[in-house]
């Protein structure tokens, strides 16, 4: 029996291919064009929910979620995929309102902004770390492992942004305030354990850091209360669309949030640094063992140094992208873009083709590499539901949202991205 | 219509997210390779670094004694008991009848010669110079004077570090009918003192200033009255000599000392073989005077050494020294194990102690350096046991006990084994004995042994032997501790170069299951 999610699917996809015949992709900015009508420019409001890694596979999460015992037959695969030496899981939530209003009086100059949410979260580890977890450390003697660059961070971060675009070029430019209003983040920036090749003596050292960006203040009960610690950033954000006059190519960069975010004081670290070289391990006490690693058990009362945060300047998640698009004919639509920032790891590569097969729809798919995650798909549809208005829904990675499926053991992530837009008008 | 479309959308999205199912605990294995103890069972357990010369070409170690008699050390110096000298100034019968006092002024200037009439006990000893590395003078005052006095005590003939030592003192008036008291000490490490007298040719002799002077933070005039009087007290406590120049006396001092061998040796059942083994006595003198040393009985453990020439007599010479400057020391040394000596038969029987007992003699010849004797304490003499002794030994039993410690340890339904490598390079057969004694309310002991070939440290040929316990979580979990014995065998005496050594490595494998609820 086919699962209600996979008939939903399909049915949408179908909806979507009902074809008309208008091209609803030619909406180019025209610079030749002098005349200015005063009409709002373009919007949209976006939400998005995405979650992409590198080695855990769906199949494995689903085994997790399902409990039971974990074999090396599940693990193996895991670790293999390890190529980096890095795993990687990440993403965000969110949504976005994009707005332009009517040019000024006598001005191709518009009024334009944009707010929004987002909950972002980076989780890295080294292929050591895992199989420390895993495996124990039973195949590791003879060799070092790595723990540095291991990491969890998290935040949720409001923005509100105010600028100027130009009617006649679309380029945009504003200035944003971000709100973080809570984190959490916990980094080995240094680590790693030795085991002679005979079992026989260790050496570790380790220095973690962890900083809860919240306040905690202590109740009358004695219970601790957490409340929001916001902090608040400033940067630019901008778009710059180039399109030949000539060639059917378009080519646009747009840079989000590229600036710092001044971060109160008051945030809860903890740190900590120890390093050891024994022949014999000591088992309990206040040094690190394999067996604390192991049950993830750190007992660390003698070792954690805790405080408050000074205030301190950190950057804000920016991001960067630029992207190219090749419209060879009205039916027809090849992208490419490159995205770094927002916390991934790696760039994100993409790179597509469209079919626009009437003047309300337009389908396409994209290849995706880098990001949180390796290689994988994506699928988007748009549908012009009136004049100037269209919906577009994107789905990366369709299969992995089957989850506790086969079909999906083998994705690494997911990602549903909904906008309504509005195009600005043509001059 | 749209926004109901777009509601529908999103409503069933996020039905795809929505998972809720019963499940069972998350486990896994995981693979512990843990390592407990380290440990390398050399000579050094059984011989002080200090005695072991390693043999080098697979020549056999030797151990060398060379032990101390601390006894024959500051006895030589010679001694200043602590000494009061005490003044009571009467003026009665000094006075015609009550006079001022001049402020400011002095009224009682007293110079003194101090003589040292024996230093020792019943020598004919005398000094002309000596330091001091610790002691030091008081002066007390208690004077019936009724009005406030001066006072001053020098040691004219000491100084410290060029100057003149002396004690300045301010005593009170009487009152009421009460004296008037002080006290004020002096520190006199590092003084010397020059005993020569004021004519520089005298020995034995210091000479002392006392003044007193009204002083004058006496707001009246005051008298000094015919009954008045001041008891004066100078007090030289706790004088350690440093160096002294002289003649020291024609003293003998006995010397009685025991000195422990090599009870630090736990060998069982131990054969030596002694050949190419020597036995030394060595005496150093650093005296600027004659010795004459004379045993009466030397012994390792009560039996007796016999020896055709040790319980003679020994004159060692002099050391030179030129002001104060040790140019060269004198030695004698004498072989303890020369034909005639038992001391190679009594040493095969690994004695535990050596005793001495016999007197040495200080300036036998009398004074013929005509009181120009030097001692410092820094470089007392010598003397000094020289055993060197080839590592060429039979042994039979154990040769090691040791008990290693595991402390508990968490390890969920673990599956593994506790695993004792011993590798050697002994060149006899050892015989290991493991047990592992587990800390549970049943005392559960799982036991083990293994051999391990005759290995060689010259060429270094090593042998291994591994013992594997099973373990579980039962045995695993309340810890316990590890006995490891080692038991060794010889045919005879075998030659050891020294480099030997037993690596003990404790380690635990397995696996444990984790598990998430």
């Amino acid at each position: 029996m086919l699962d209600y999610r996979l008939i939903f699917s399909t049915t949408f996809l179908a909806l979507c291919s009902v074809a008309s015949s208008a091209n609803i992709l030619t909406v180019v900015v025209n610079p030749d064009s002098t005349e200015i009508k005063r009409e709002k420019g373009g919007a949209s409001l976006s939400f998005w929910a995405t979650q992409n890694g590198n080695v855990i596979s769906t199949g494995f999460a689903n085994n997790l979620a399902n409990g039971g015992f974990i074999g090396h037959d599940i693990l193996d695969p895991i670790l293999e995929s390890h190529t980096g030496g890095f795993g990687y899981v990440g993403g965000s939530v969110g949504w976005e309102k994009v707005w332009t209003s009517k040019p000024f009086k006598g001005s191709d100059l518009a009024l334009c902004g944009s707010m929004g949410s987002e909950a972002l979260y980076d989780v890295r580890w080294t292929s050591d770390m895992f199989e420390l977890l895993w495996y124990g450390n039973g195949g590791h003697t003879g060799r070092v492992d790595v723990f540095s660059g291991t990491g969890v961070r998290a935040g949720v971060f409001n923005r509100f942004g105010l600028g100027l675009e130009s009617a006649k070029t679309q380029q945009r430019l504003e200035v944003s305030v971000i709100q973080r209003l809570g984190g959490v983040e916990w980094s080995i920036p240094y680590g790693y354990l030795w085991l002679s090749e005979d079992a026989d003596s260790l050496a570790s050292y380790l220095q973690t850091e962890g900083r809860l960006h919240a306040s905690i203040d202590s109740t009358d009960s004695g219970e601790p209360s957490i409340g929001f610690l916001p902090s608040y950033g400033i940067g630019i954000s901008g778009t710059l669309p180039l399109a030949s006059e000539t060639l059917p190519i378009r080519f646009e960069i747009n840079f989000k949030d590229v600036g710092l975010l001044f971060e109160n004081e008051g945030s809860s670290v903890a740190w900590f640094q120890e390093g050891f070289s024994t022949t014999g391990l000591p088992l309990y006490g206040d040094s690190l063992t394999i067996e604390s690693i192991s049950n993830g058990d750190l007992a660390p009362d003698s070792l954690l140094f805790t405080g408050s945060s000074v205030k301190r300047m950190t950057l804000l998640p920016s991001r960067l992208s630029a992207e190219f698009v090749y419209e060879p004919s009205e039916k027809f639509m090849f992208q490419m873009f490159v995205k770094s920032g927002g916390w991934m790891p790696e760039l994100l590569y993409s790179a597509g083709i469209g079919w626009i097969p009437s003047d309300r729809i337009a389908l396409g798919v994209e290849g995706r590499y880098g990001g949180w995650g390796g290689l994988r798909s994506a699928v988007w549809a748009k549908w012009r539901y009136s004049n100037r208005r269209i919906l577009v829904v994107q789905i990366e990675s369709p299969l992995g949202l089957f989850f506790n499926k086969e079909i999906s053991n083998n994705t690494y992530g997911r990602g549903v991205t909904f906008r309504l837009e509005r195009i600005a008008s043509k001059r | 219509m749209n926004k109901i479309k777009f509601s529908v959308v999103l409503l069933s999205v996020a039905a795809l997210f929505a998972s809720c199912e019963d499940r069972e605990p998350l486990s896994w294995n995981t693979e512990i390779f843990l390592p407990l103890v380290d440990d390398n069972i050399t000579w050094s357990s059984s011989i002080p670094d200090s005695l072991l010369e390693f043999g080098e070409g697979g020549e056999p170690a030797r151990m060398l004694y060379k032990i101390p008699f601390g006894e024959f050390s500051a006895d030589y110096l010679p001694t200043l008991p602590d000494t009061l000298i005490e003044e009571n100034m009467s003026m009665e019968g000094n006075l015609p009848s009550d006079v001022p006092v001049p402020l400011g002024d002095l009224f009682v200037n007293e110079t003194d010669e101090i003589v040292f009439s024996s230093f020792g006990e019943g020598s004919d000893a005398y000094l002309k110079e000596f330091s001091l590395s610790a002691g030091y003078m008081r002066l007390s005052v208690e004077s019936s004077v009724q009005g406030i006095l001066d006072m001053a005590y020098y040691l004219n003939s000491v100084t410290v570090d060029g100057v003149m030592s002396g004690i300045q003192l301010e005593v009170p008036a009487a009152q009421d009918g009460v004296n008037g008291f002080a006290t004020e000490t002096l520190d006199l490490a590092g003084a010397i003192f020059d005993l020569s007298g004021e004519n520089g040719f005298s020995e034995n002799v210091m000479t002392s200033t006392f003044t007193t002077t009204g002083s004058t933070l006496n707001t009246e005039v005051f008298y000094l009255t015919t009954t008045d009087s001041m008891l004066v007290e100078i007090e030289l406590i706790d004088l350690t000599i440093e160096t002294a120049k002289g003649y020291f006396g024609q003293v003998d001092i006995p010397f009685d000392s025991e000195v422990t061998l090599i009870d630090t040796i736990t060998i069982p059942n131990p054969v030596l073989d002694l050949e190419g083994a020597s036995a030394k006595l060595i005496i150093d003198n650093y005296i600027g005077a004659e010795l004459r040393l004379k045993f009466d009985e030397v012994s390792m453990d009560d039996q007796l050494l016999e020896h055709p020439s040790l319980y003679g007599v020994h004159d060692i010479a002099r050391a030179y020294w030129i002001d104060e400057t040790l140019i060269n020391h004198t030695s004698l040394e004498l072989d303890l194990g020369e034909t005639g000596s038992n001391i190679f038969d009594l040493i095969e029987t690994f004695p535990r102690d050596l005793a001495m007992f016999g007197s040495v003699q200080l300036n036998p010849f009398g004074d013929v350096s005509l009181g120009h004797d030097y001692i410092n304490n820094a470089y007392p003499p010598k003397l000094e046991l020289e055993l060197e002794i080839p590592l060429k030994l039979g042994l039979d039993g154990v040769v090691l006990e040791e008990v290693y410690i595991i402390d508990p340890m968490n390890f969920p339904k673990f599956d593994g084994r506790l695993l004792v490598d011993l590798t050697s390079t002994f060149p006899v057969e050892v015989i290991a004995d493991i047990d592992y004694v587990v800390n549970d309310e049943d005392g559960t002991i799982v036991s083990i042994s293994g051999n391990i070939d005759a290995g060689s440290a010259y060429p270094e040929v090593s042998q291994h032997g591994l013992l594997v316990i099973p373990l579980n979580e039962e045995t695993v979990s309340p810890g316990g501790s590890v006995h490891v014995s080692l038991t060794a065998s010889t045919e005879g005496a075998v030659t050891f170069t020294g480099y030997e050594n037993v690596r003990v490595q404790i380690r635990i494998e397995g696996t444990q299951l984790i598990e998430v609820d």
